[in-house]
């Protein structure tokens, strides 16, 4: 493109230039070459006129022939020495003497121009005026040396031309360059971001059309920066969730394969027996645990929940109830406080929900001083259930990744409770299906709040 | 025989290797974490680590970048992916284990990467009978017996993996190889003849539909 737009212009350019030149030298050559025959017309005139008065004066003389003769060669003689140094030939022919007729017709001087082996000529032939019209006088001026200097100008003039020609070419170069850069910043950047680059950007200042063009090329990288990333992001997800289901599954498995061979191949023992065994079916179960935790998960994807009216007085007691056992175990006591009595949602869910987090809580308070604390409030016009513990906390860094699947803010101590991981993972599904948000406050030795609010429905 | 430290956090898995390593004649101390892993070593000699790699607090790559003591590794990795063995190896580990495992072979890298440290065992001896298992030489009431390749093959297989019963397939390939087309009775055959030569008649027990293994107390 550039290079074309180069070749076409600078052709373009090329043609006028050289016209241009041409006609003006050709002008400049034929102009002098009028001059000069025009001067010598009026040299011509004056030089018969003189002649023609010397020759009446002569005549005047009353001389004989052969006299007459003598001294009229020498009155040319003399006119042709004197006009010699002048680059002018001249010579006086008698058409008498030379038997010819006389000219009929009004005989007037006839200007010609040769050019005859590089040698210039404007030669007038023509008589002298009456009565010696028989007298013709032939003017010949050499203009040679004008018609050289003529040339030389021109060659000069020539030679500036493809001077200029290519000074020309350089500027044009040059400022092709720049008009195309743009361009080329254009081209330049699809083509990396058609190899992946996708945070290519073009910097163009102003306001002309490609500048236009590329703050709409920034808007359009922007926005597939931006899908991709979120394409990448999903994609790191689920090959993270892949990992994680991976790692999750040979962990039983391992145990399982591992015990029932220990119980195949080594030498019997009763304790060996029930401790292999419990071993295996414990595994067994965890496994059983993961696989309905992920078919909920399954489940609840782009599930549209029933909802209906949950009273919360209830909800609150049924947890109280199935945590009871679990609390005087590990000495925790729960506090439910409520503002408000009726929540929107599916009962099953947001009692699992709430039962998840419960549990989790549990799990993070240390023995007999635990406490935790479940909430329901209402604050213009969105509901929120919080679960709150003053246990050990989740660190800062692992906050945003406790609801990926199979992630545990705490590894052995969930693993010795019997959890798979996927608790919080479950919670934040239900709270998306019902359009709430979960909201994970933490901090290390303080205690964790899991708020959920219901602002869409 | 060796002194095993075994690192990994699952207390199910931890007790299983355990339990493995001792059948064969091991000692054994479990920790769950990478901290862990330090302590022991300042308490105890040990010839081998079995690492975890996913561990609480330190993980196992960690553990093996920092360990400044000479101690064969072998790590156990759950995840089996190239990088992650490459990785491992890389930093000095001198075998891997990708869960999950059988005995077999857990008990055979063991072996392998003690004898590479030159800490695998030289000699077995049980009641009357020693077996010098670098000389490849076995003794009853310290006369030599004489013993085929194959026969001594399948001893040594009974010593390495003691407790542990092989099968008549497993004991085929070790003896024979894999390319051997005999009968799985060649194997009883000369099962027949060790027992017979070294009067372990009881030492070696017949494992209903599975093949043979080696008694020996732990």
């Amino acid at each position: 493109m550039r290079l074309r737009t180069f070749l076409y212009t600078y052709l373009l350019f090329l043609a006028i230039l050289f016209f241009s030149v041409s006609t003006v030298s050709a002008y400049m050559t034929n102009n002098q070459v009028h001059m000069l025959q025009e001067k010598s017309a009026r040299e011509y005139q004056t030089i018969a006129a003189s002649v023609a008065r010397d020759v009446a004066l002569l005549d005047s003389r009353g001389l004989d022939a052969r006299n007459f003769s003598a001294a009229l060669g020498e009155l040319v003689n003399s006119y042709t020495l004197y006009y010699r140094r002048h680059n002018i030939e001249l010579a006086l022919v008698n058409t008498r003497l030379l038997g010819a007729a006389p000219p009929e017709t009004a005989d007037t001087p006839t200007l010609s121009f040769r050019n005859e082996d590089g040698i210039h000529v404007i030669s007038i032939s023509g008589p002298l005026p009456e009565p010696f019209q028989f007298y013709r006088l032939n003017y010949q001026l050499d203009i040679s040396e004008e018609i050289a200097n003529t040339e030389q100008i021109r060659r000069i003039l020539l030679l500036s031309t493809v001077g200029f020609s290519i000074l020309a070419a350089i500027a044009l170069y040059f400022i092709l360059r720049n008009v195309f850069r743009p361009l080329e910043l254009v081209a330049t950047a699809s083509r990396n971001m058609a190899d992946g680059q996708y945070q290519e950007r073009i910097h163009l200042k102003g306001k002309h059309e490609l500048a236009n063009v590329a703050s709409s090329f920034n808007q359009m990288a922007d926005q597939v920066e931006g899908h991709i990333q979120l394409l990448e992001e999903e994609a790191e997800r689920k090959q993270q969730f892949v990992d994680n289901f991976a790692h999750e599954i040979r962990t039983p498995l391992t145990s399982i394969y591992g015990y029932a061979e220990y119980l195949q191949k080594a030498p019997m023992k009763e304790e060996e027996l029930i401790e292999s065994t419990g071993h295996i079916m414990a595994e067994a179960a965890h496994m059983g645990i993961i696989a309905n935790s992920l078919l909920d998960l399954a489940t609840l994807r782009n599930y549209v929940p029933n909802i209906e009216e949950i009273s919360i007085p209830a909800l609150f007691d049924e947890i109280r109830q199935s945590l009871s056992v679990a609390c005087r175990e590990k000495g925790v006591q729960l506090h439910c406080a409520y503002s408000v009595d009726h929540l929107e949602g599916q009962t099953d869910l947001i009692k699992l929900l709430l039962l998840n987090l419960c549990k989790n809580a549990l799990t993070a308070c240390g023995p007999d001083q635990g406490e935790i604390w479940l909430d329901a409030n209402q604050e213009g016009g969105q509901i929120t259930l919080s679960v709150t513990d003053n246990g050990h906390g989740i660190p800062a860094d692992r906050l945003s990744k406790v609801t990926e699947p199979f992630y545990r803010a705490d590894k052995a101590r969930s693993r010795a409770e019997g959890g798979v991981g996927l608790g919080l993972t479950l919670c934040k599904q239900i709270a998306d299906v019902h359009g709430a948000e979960l909201l994970i406050q933490s901090e290390i030795g303080r205690g964790t709040k899991v708020s959920t609010v219901f602002t869409a429905l | 025989m060796a002194h095993i430290l075994i690192a990994e956090d699952e207390a199910a898995i931890n007790t299983l290797i355990e339990k493995n390593l001792t059948l064969v004649g091991h000692t054994c101390v479990s920790v769950f974490d990478g901290e862990a892993v330090f302590d022991a070593i300042e308490r105890h000699r040990f010839d081998l680590i079995l690492l975890d790699i996913m561990m609480p607090k330190i993980d196992g790559f960690s553990v093996i970048a920092e360990l400044r003591e000479d101690i064969p590794i072998i790590f156990i990795t759950a995840r089996g992916s190239v990088q992650d063995r490459v990785h491992g190896l890389k930093l000095g580990a001198d075998d891997y284990i990708v869960k999950p495992f059988d005995m077999l072979e857990l008990s055979a890298r063991v072996e392998s990467v003690l004898r590479r440290a030159g800490k695998a065992a030289q000699g077995f001896a049980l009641g009357n009978v020693t077996v010098d298992l670098s000389g490849r030489q076995v003794f009853r009431n310290g006369v030599p017996q004489e013993f085929t390749p194959q026969e001594f093959l399948l001893i040594e297989a009974l010593i390495q993996n003691r407790n542990i019963a092989l099968s008549r397939d497993k004991l085929l390939d070790i003896a024979w190889g894999y390319d051997y087309g005999g009968d799985t009775r060649t194997v009883d055959v000369h099962i027949h003849n060790i027992r017979k030569k070294l009067g372990w008649e009881t030492v070696i027990k017949t494992v209903y539909k599975l093949g043979y293994r080696l008694e020996v107390p732990v």
